[in-house]
């Protein structure tokens, strides 16, 4: 029964996120998503995984927005769209329904119960050892981005000043 | 209609998904852009370790989550970045000034 008042929780909190005109309201409702995710997550019996995702998801996520929010201005976002709303409104129900009949009713059908007596650990350094070394070559490649990112801002900075 | 536990959450984790798509499809602010894509990765995650859940084999769900929140959080990281510089450097977040604007 907890879980269907989390995930209801979880979509009025990611309704508000983006209904929010102000975007540092925007990124706390986002951090109160992340934050019933991870709870939905440990309900669901992967307590790992929900407290990655509490301290990535609710945490460093959610201050690196606000830090990108403090120094571009919480400006407020205008209500004009890309695409009409009807339209979108229409691509989103027809992406639902198209995934809702693919998944739906979920009785097993989709899904063969398998045994496996592997802890998390092994699975994730041996089984997916492939999988931990993207994840590094990732994190690496993103260190790098940021890092040449702000190293343009400084050498346009000296360009102002000379 | 009798709809299972798992029923249940699969139901909210589309509708976390149509509000993810229906943020990404109509906003045209770049910030708000990468909060559409963190709700929209959310609603994969869950629906990751629910497939591991009813299967019985939550290890390697959590595995591949593992993958999932780390890729996702380097796309919030760049993303910010890159929002930050353009900021800076045509003084709007507007998406579609953005890809009028001429240098």
């Amino acid at each position: 029964m907890w879980q269907l008042f989390v995930v209801i929780g979880i979509c009025i909190c990611a309704f508000e996120a983006i209904q929010s005109r102000k975007l540092t309201h925007s990124a706390l409702w986002l951090a109160l998503t992340s934050a019933m995710a991870a709870w939905l997550i440990f309900l669901l019996g992967a307590p790992e995984i929900a407290v990655i995702e509490l301290s990535v998801g609710a945490g460093v996520v959610t201050i690196l927005l606000v830090f990108a929010i403090n120094i571009v201005g919480d400006v407020q976002e205008e209500r004009k769209t890309i695409i009409p709303k009807p339209i979108a409104l229409f691509l989103v129900v027809a992406a639902i329904t198209f995934l809702g009949s693919m998944l739906l009713p979920l009785d097993g059908s989709l899904m063969e119960p398998v045994s496996n007596s592997d802890t998390f650990s092994k699975v994730l350094w041996e089984d997916r050892i492939v999988d931990s070394i993207l994840q590094i070559v990732l994190i690496f490649a993103c260190v790098l981005g940021v890092l040449s990112l702000l190293e343009e801002r400084g050498s346009s900075k000296k360009d102002q000043q000379s | 209609m009798n709809i299972s536990f798992g029923g249940y959450i699969l139901l909210g984790v589309l509708a976390l998904f149509g509000v993810g798509f229906y943020a990404l499809l109509t906003t045209r602010n770049l910030i708000k852009v990468i909060v559409a894509l963190q709700i929209l990765v959310k609603a994969v995650i869950i629906f990751i370790i629910l497939a591991g859940n009813l299967n019985g084999n939550i290890d390697l769900s959590q595995s591949l989550a593992l993958t999932v929140i780390v890729a996702d959080t380097i796309v919030a990281v760049l993303g910010m970045a890159l929002a930050v510089q353009i900021r800076r450097k045509f003084g709007t977040l507007d998406i579609k000034e953005i890809s009028t604007l001429r240098r």
